[in-house]
């Protein structure tokens, strides 16, 4: 078996390339950082079995955020036979500062040279540059699969790369390391004092021994020695990799953010209301058409009513209200995939990194934020390109306030019922609140326990991109294939679960023949009494909300499990799918927005925890749940209170005391102020609590 | 000379050194020299964010956004 490590500057197409060679379907997309952790897989090759591993991008050995040191701590384990180095066609010269890198480590490097676009920046002569290495190089389009196999047969070649010129200029007193090899001084160069401290040597000592500008000066000789190498091995044109004349109106201080949030509307409109609610009724049409034969069936074969139940309620009733809706939920990652894949989030961290800095995160945070969108899971994971600890753990905590693709169906269904046409108003409203209360809990944190150290924002531009057609297939099947074996496998066995408990009691009696009290509703009972302030005082809701813990899909098939929902309805979104029963279950509008509330905020399903436990650890996770079940407890409070009163006491009354309020807090917030601009700045009569005299 | 975190829109500088700067560790230094930022390459400044916290420039043929803070260690004159 032959161990490859598949390793370049980020954005150069390595997952592109894993996926060509070993038939796989990792994530990919036009940002630095996409891949943030090792991933391997075995393929053939003739009569060789390679271990391909795909690892974070990275610049070089010396690591800076937490997944390019993923990266650099498996190429200095050795635990490898070869380097395959990625290198983007278009950015060849800062490509080609790692391969040096590589060469200097002494690792048995081929080059394979990515042509990502037609037009390409740079045209090279890869048997020139072949020559002048001393490695195989080759040239590939990893994304249509040319020359793949030309690049197999490399990784079976031995090669003995040329001593790289510059390195007898390494100086320096090394003491008892003087006959170390050459990467030892390098590193003492590059004053990396992390991989000297892991070998247990004196820092100060070693980097005294090389010049002040040591880093400077290696930088320095490697773009040389790669200028000499480009200029005898290829030609380059006059463009400017990543520039376009949409910049100017994209990253334009008045255009730039309309135009933003217009695109995030048109994608959840698009997701919710047309394409989105079109499709998901067809789907609904179609399942009812599938499942009546199938229930007349059952209905006929099994004499015992609670097997039919289980087949009718737990499977076709649970189950297939929440599988309507998967073309929403389908489209939702789909937007979000082209929106990833067009090199335009880069532009996004860029603009939002002004407003982002003010709260504690980074402006990559918005790529973290976004993704969460879709599911917060994949996303937690992503938190890692961070370089610093707390805007990580930060990210990785607010993640979950990003309503996810799974909620779509709650909203939909249950603010579907009460709120008619009006139900576009309602789900925006969730989701803006969900980034309100996100913002908020990020400047708490900032403030507090996870103040944030100076960020390093160092992002490159990619080129924008347009999906293709393929890619377009590729991102619809995966994510139809993903849901399907989501509702397949945790859905049904979590509505079998629920309906179990919600159908027999505790002398395991079938409730809907012999009466009685289910297991679900005792437990129920036991905690609505705590939901009684925020409006949901009712078993039934309490149960969809603890099932929901597993998958927030649940919750709304729980409800339907309850004889709530109307699994075979077609109706569109806007109207009602609940059953008269079910209206029971919500005391009022008030109780139905609260419900919402909570579920947007409350803790995230099982698996999102356990990403968090893996990304944050455990004593983060569990701050992350407390401040989650608060917080979702105190707004859906809030909200049930104010929609209440609105109720109660008309739109008018409500308005001037919410208006009083906010006037009484201006008040106060200003007296404060005022007293600790004295107290802050006592020679100063002129300056806020701010001052920077 | 001045300090690339002053540089104006639309310009283009040449890279005369580097010094220390307040909050500029060692690894984002060398981040910039892994980068391409090197004693007489030329910085073409493209725009900044509207708080002008964050630099779009141009350099060694590609394009880069960085934290304006971080570039008070890169000294530059105009070309």
């Amino acid at each position: 078996m032959l161990d490859v490590l598949l390793v370049g500057n980020p954005n150069s197409g390595k997952t592109t390339l894993f996926n060509a060679l070993t038939k796989s379907n990792e994530h990919i997309g036009n940002w630095h950082g996409v891949t943030v952790e090792n991933k391997e897989k075995i393929f053939v090759f003739g009569a060789e079995e390679i271990r391909l591993i795909d690892t974070p991008g990275i610049y070089s050995l010396c690591p800076l955020s937490f997944e390019e040191k993923v990266a650099v701590e498996k190429i200095e384990s050795g635990a490898y036979d070869k380097i395959i180095n990625l290198c983007d066609q278009n950015n060849l010269q800062r490509n080609l500062y790692l391969t040096l890198c590589l060469i200097e480590k002494g690792c048995d490097v081929v080059l394979a040279i990515n042509e990502m676009d037609k037009k390409p920046i740079f045209k090279v002569d890869c048997k020139k540059l072949s020559e002048q290495l001393g490695i195989n190089v080759v040239s590939i389009n990893a994304e249509k699969r040319i020359n793949l196999e030309e690049l197999n047969k490399c990784l079976t070649k031995t090669c003995n790369a040329h001593k790289l010129p510059y390195l007898s200029k390494l100086s320096g007193d090394f003491g008892q390391f003087s006959g170390e090899n050459d990467y030892f001084k390098i590193k003492a160069y590059e004053k990396d004092s992390t991989f000297f401290e892991k070998h247990n040597l004196d820092v100060q000592k070693i980097f005294a021994s090389v010049p002040k500008d040591s880093m400077q000066m290696l930088s320095k000789w490697r773009y040389d020695f790669v200028s000499q190498l480009l200029s005898t091995c290829a030609k380059r044109t006059n463009q400017t990799y990543g520039k376009s004349k949409f910049d100017t109106v994209a990253l334009n201080k008045w255009l730039a953010f309309p135009i933003f949030f217009l695109l995030l509307a048109g994608i959840f409109y698009l997701t919710f209301f047309s394409l989105g609610a079109f499709l998901s009724n067809l789907l609904g049409d179609l399942l009812q058409v599938l499942t009546k034969p199938m229930l007349t069936f059952l209905e006929k074969s099994f004499s015992s009513s609670w097997i039919f139940d289980l087949f009718n309620v737990a499977i076709f009733g649970g189950v297939g209200t929440v599988l309507s809706f998967l073309p929403q939920i389908v489209l939702l990652f789909l937007f979000l995939s082209i929106l990833e894949d067009s090199g335009y989030m880069s532009r996004i961290a860029f603009l939002f990194e002004d407003i982002f800095g003010k709260i504690g995160l980074s402006g990559k945070s918005i790529y973290t934020l976004l993704m969460g969108f879709g599911c917060s899971t994949t996303a937690i994971m992503t938190a890692r390109n961070m370089d610093d600890k707390n805007a990580k753990r930060k990210t990785a905590i607010l993640c979950p306030y990003m309503s996810c693709s799974a909620k779509i169906p709650i909203y939909t269904v249950i603010g579907g019922a009460f709120f008619g046409a009006n139900n576009i108003f309602c789900i925006m409203g969730l989701y803006v609140l969900g980034v309100i209360v996100a913002i908020i809990i990020s400047k708490i944190l900032d403030k507090t326990v996870l103040k944030s150290q100076t960020q390093t924002f160092i992002l490159e531009f990619p080129p924008y991109r347009m999906t293709s057609p393929k890619r377009i297939g590729k991102i619809l099947w995966q994510n139809v294939k993903i849901f399907l074996t989501k509702v397949g496998s945790v859905m049904i066995c979590m509505n079998i679960i629920v309906w179990i408990l919600s159908s027999f009691s505790f002398s395991f009696s079938y409730v809907q023949n012999e009466g009685g009290t289910s297991m679900l509703e005792t437990i129920g009972k036991i905690f609505s009494p705590i939901f009684a302030p925020i409006g949901l005082d009712n078993w039934a809701i309490v149960a969809a909300l603890l099932s929901g813990l597993v998958a927030k899909e649940v919750v709304v098939s729980s409800i339907a499990l309850f004889n709530g929902i109307d699994a075979s309805a077609t109706k569109l979104i806007s109207q009602s799918v609940l059953l008269p029963t079910s209206l029971v279950y919500f005391a009022s509008k008030a109780s139905v927005l609260s419900f919402l509330t909570f579920c947007l905020l409350y803790t995230p399903c099982i698996a999102s925890v356990s990403m968090l436990l893996q990304e944050i650890g455990k004593k983060w996770t569990a701050i992350c749940i407390a401040i989650q079940l608060l917080t979702a407890y105190i707004v859906a409070f809030v909200v049930y209170n104010i929609t209440l009163a609105f109720e109660v006491f008309g739109f008018g009354s409500v308005c001037v005391a919410l208006f009083t309020l906010c006037v009484v807090v201006v008040a106060i917030l200003t007296i404060i102020r005022k007293t600790r601009k004295g107290k802050c700045c006592a020679n100063c009569s002129t300056c806020g609590a701010k001052c920077k005299k | 000379m001045i300090t690339l975190d002053k540089a104006k829109r639309t310009k283009t500088y040449k890279i005369v050194g580097f010094q220390n700067a307040q909050n500029v560790q060692v690894g984002v230094l060398r981040r910039f020299f892994e980068l391409g930022f090197e004693t007489g390459e030329k910085i073409k400044m493209l725009s900044t964010s509207l708080q002008r916290k964050v630099f779009l420039i141009e350099i060694r043929g590609y394009l880069l956004s960085v934290r304006t803070s971080l570039l008070a260690c890169v000294q530059v004159e105009i070309c």
